[in-house]
């Protein structure tokens, strides 16, 4: 696919990759934030 | 850069101590093994701080684009908004703790902009420029530490105190933001003076396009591990929300 496209579009393609990643990683960190939240507040029922 | 070298050995970011026996808690002794460690065995309080820094070691040891440069290229409104949307990006670079709150950043922010609005040329500005600030503030402080340091009686009171007032004024024109990992700073300042070095060019020669080819392999191959760990995730998150529904909390 990327044969047809000239240096610029692939540069466009990786910048638009770059920003997916960011956004996977902040979706991740949100969801180990509800894990850890939801855990801590089992361990304070615990208690 | 050889990807097996441990921890301590790094010369990229020099991995403190503590980094280094969370790290090795987790199984972790070298520089391959942190770039394969998910993302769930981070803590999350400074999480961010850790993903940075393996960010930084694929550019360094794998030769890989910076994913973390759009952050770096980013312009920011000064106002309000812009503050916000900045510290999220200051704290995505790793160069605070998570912990330490984005709205602490954005505050130190809106402080400095309040108080070098005639230094400001324009209605935005860069994160490329504040952490050419930081790198210049930082220097200053350690100029500072070192004259309140120095005991070799070289320098009168008043000579100490009229250096003192002169590098603190100095180094109020810059960004006085929390940072928390100075190693973290120093790569992006090198990152963005190397830029700055590189002529643009558009080649479309072969080699080129093979290297932007393999960027992006590496990119996708990035993009698809994230995936895969957010539905591990997901799952678990479902999981969680399921059991506490049943038990009527």
């Amino acid at each position: 696919m990327e044969n047809n496209l000239s240096v610029e579009q692939i540069k466009k393609l990786i910048e638009q990759l770059k920003l997916e990643i960011i956004d996977k990683e902040n979706k991740i960190e949100e969801l180990l934030q509800i894990i850890n939240d939801e855990l801590e507040e089992e361990d304070n029922e615990n208690i | 850069m050889n990807i097996k070298t441990r921890l301590e050995d790094d010369k990229v970011l020099g991995i403190s101590l503590e980094t280094k026996k969370f790290l090795n808690s987790k199984g972790v002794y070298t520089i391959e093994e942190f770039l394969n460690i998910e993302e769930r065995n981070l803590p999350v309080t400074r999480s961010n701080y850790y993903l940075a820094m393996q960010h930084i070691f694929r550019h360094a040891y794998l030769g890989q684009e910076l994913v973390y440069d759009i952050l770096l290229e980013k312009e920011y409104e000064i106002n309000k908004k812009g503050c916000d949307e900045f510290s999220e990006d200051y704290l995505k670079l790793g160069l605070a703790d998570k912990l330490h709150g984005k709205r602490n950043i954005a505050r130190d922010m809106e402080e400095w902009i309040q108080n070098n609005s005639e230094f400001l040329t324009s209605d935005k500005i860069s994160m490329k420029v504040i952490v050419e600030g930081l790198f210049d503030r930082n220097n200053i402080s350690k100029e500072l530490y070192e004259l309140r340091h120095d005991h070799s009686d070289e320098i009168s009171f008043d000579e100490y105190k009229t250096k003192t007032d002169e590098l603190k004024k100095k180094a109020s024109r810059y960004p006085g933001i929390y940072l928390s990992h100075v190693n973290i700073l120093k790569y992006y300042k090198n990152y963005i003076n190397a830029k700055k070095e590189q002529k643009e060019e558009n080649k479309n020669d072969t080699y080129t396009l093979m290297y932007l080819k393999e960027q992006i392999s590496q990119l996708i191959i990035q993009r698809d591990n994230l995936n895969n760990q957010i539905e591990v995730l997901q799952n678990r998150v479902n999981e969680i929300l399921g059991e506490k529904k049943t038990n009527g909390k």
